[in-house]
């Protein structure tokens, strides 16, 4: 099995390198790669775009080999996250495949004693038993969980780069982009501790409770923080 | 040698057909089912308070009058709280009224990306204590009894802590608190979620949270909800917030 995973590992790494590399190549397989080449799926939105912008107006080359860089991360995090994926399986199964071997030795040992199984339903309890007895151990086993962490750290980077690329385009056509998104949800939130603070000051400064209701505060953040007949007031 | 399968194929076949049979009879239920048929938290609740996404309801039977021992039932951030009143017979809600006390439950809403950075700290000193106070108020005691289930019972835990003055009593149920008690006892019949997340450093965690917002997701909804970062350091050991005088 750890042959077959060595196997496993270099085909992956052998595509990774080629498409990392694939742009500064020549022949037939540089150009069955192009198929690959999202700049070539925008040539559906006109010539103009088949080209850099900064190559029309007679520019030196910055923000393409930027997207370039992104797009292939883009497609090396796709393919480390395969290999992990693949990986990660190669465990399980090597798992499943010991169970396999236990239960039939089980299941000789039981015949020899005069207990062979006689029904579909036992043989799949007898597996059942196996599979999660091998299972329980291997799942905490620290080879495992280093799988898993890889796995994991792929799957993360996987996103990171697709976020990236996408916040690089966005940001060309002016869209907000999520890290912008997530900044004014910090914002918002931040804000919200604030009035329910002065909120806790303000009732202790009438002499009121903290948890009395807040129908009598300011209108600021009403709707978050008040007792329904004080929204369904309005307020 | 004995052969280790002797398959009866009779007995084999009665078996699969049972197998069968008895999906065949519970797709036929769930097709007549319709949704309006399907009635959970069937008691009889109003809407308290409502801080953000959360909620905090109280519970009435209609044949009793309320005005017992509050006790404030806390589930945990990820399911629901409706498991607390499942059907009629089948709710620890219901059989909380039944005994004499005055039931109150926190809804925590379903949290979206929006809410990321909703901490433990928002949970426990602001939302949690918000209710607790609410409900002192309307029984006019200084302290409740604080039941937290699961994660709730963290929760409970936490607040206990810092607001002491504030539980009568305090009871948890399935709520776990020592993730590392397997160093010392193994079993591997145990659960693997300490073992897994254990696994994690925490800058794995963070990234985990800054690229996902809130940890994991089934069908578009969190499983687990919210900031998943390792927060012990940001509850804040605030001063009870009673007004002193």
């Amino acid at each position: 099995m750890t042959e077959q995973q060595n196997s496993f590992g270099d085909v992956f790494a052998f595509w990774t390198k080629q498409w990392e590399t694939a742009a500064s190549r020549d022949g037939p397989f540089a150009l069955a790669m192009q198929a690959f080449d999202p700049r070539r799926w925008l040539g559906m939105y006109g010539p103009a775009t088949e080209q850099p912008f900064e190559a029309l107006l007679g520019l030196p080359r910055f923000a393409f080999p930027a997207l370039d860089r992104k797009v292939l991360a883009v497609a090396a995090g796709w393919l480390m996250l395969l290999q992990r994926n693949g990986e990660y399986g190669a465990k399980l199964l090597r798992v499943w495949s010991e169970a396999y071997a236990e239960l039939f030795a089980e299941l000789k040992d039981a015949a020899a004693k005069g207990e062979p199984v006689h029904a579909g339903r036992e043989l799949i309890d007898r597996f059942i038993a196996v599979l999660n007895r091998k299972m329980q151990k291997v799942q905490r086993s620290e080879e495992f969980l280093a799988s898993q962490r890889k796995l994991l750290e792929a799957f993360l980077s996987s996103r990171t780069h697709e976020r990236e690329l996408i916040e690089l385009v966005a940001n060309a056509w002016d869209l907000p982009t999520r890290t912008e998104i997530d900044d004014a949800h910090r914002s918002v939130h931040e804000l919200k501790r604030e009035v329910r603070a002065l909120r806790r000051e303000l009732d202790c400064l009438r002499g009121e409770t903290a948890a009395e209701p807040s129908a009598s505060m300011p209108a600021a953040g009403g709707a978050d923080d008040a007792e329904p007949a004080a929204r369904a007031a309005g307020g | 040698m004995m052969l280790p399968l002797r398959i009866d194929a009779a007995k084999s076949i009665a078996e699969l057909a049972d197998a069968q049979q008895k999906v065949a009879g519970a797709l036929a239920r769930l097709a007549r089912l319709r949704d309006d048929e399907i009635e959970i938290g069937p008691t009889q609740k109003e809407e308290v308070r409502r801080i953000d996404k959360s909620t905090l309801f109280h519970y009435a039977l209609p044949d009793r009058a309320s005005g017992g021992r509050p006790v404030l039932i806390l589930y945990a951030l990820v399911g629901r709280y409706t498991v607390l009143d499942l059907e009629a017979d089948r709710s620890l809600v219901r059989r909380l009224l039944n005994s004499g006390h005055d039931v109150y439950a926190v809804d925590w809403g379903l949290p979206t990306r929006a809410d990321r950075f909703t901490g433990i700290d928002d949970y426990v000193n602001d939302y949690l204590d918000a209710y607790v106070r609410e409900i002192c108020r309307r029984h006019g005691g200084d302290a409740i009894n604080l039941l937290g289930i699961c994660q709730g019972g963290v929760l409970s835990l936490c607040y206990a802590a810092l607001h002491s003055a504030r539980i009568r009593n305090l009871i948890t149920a399935v709520t776990p608190v020592d993730f590392h008690a397997d160093q010392e006892d193994e079993r591997v019949d145990r659960g693997f979620m300490n073992v897994w997340t254990r696994s994690m450093s925490g800058a794995d965690i963070d990234r985990l949270v800054d690229v996902l917002g809130n940890a994991g997701r089934i069908h578009g909804q969190p499983v687990l909800a919210h900031d998943a970062r390792p927060q012990h350091d940001q509850i804040q050991s605030r001063p009870d917030r009673g007004c002193s005088r």
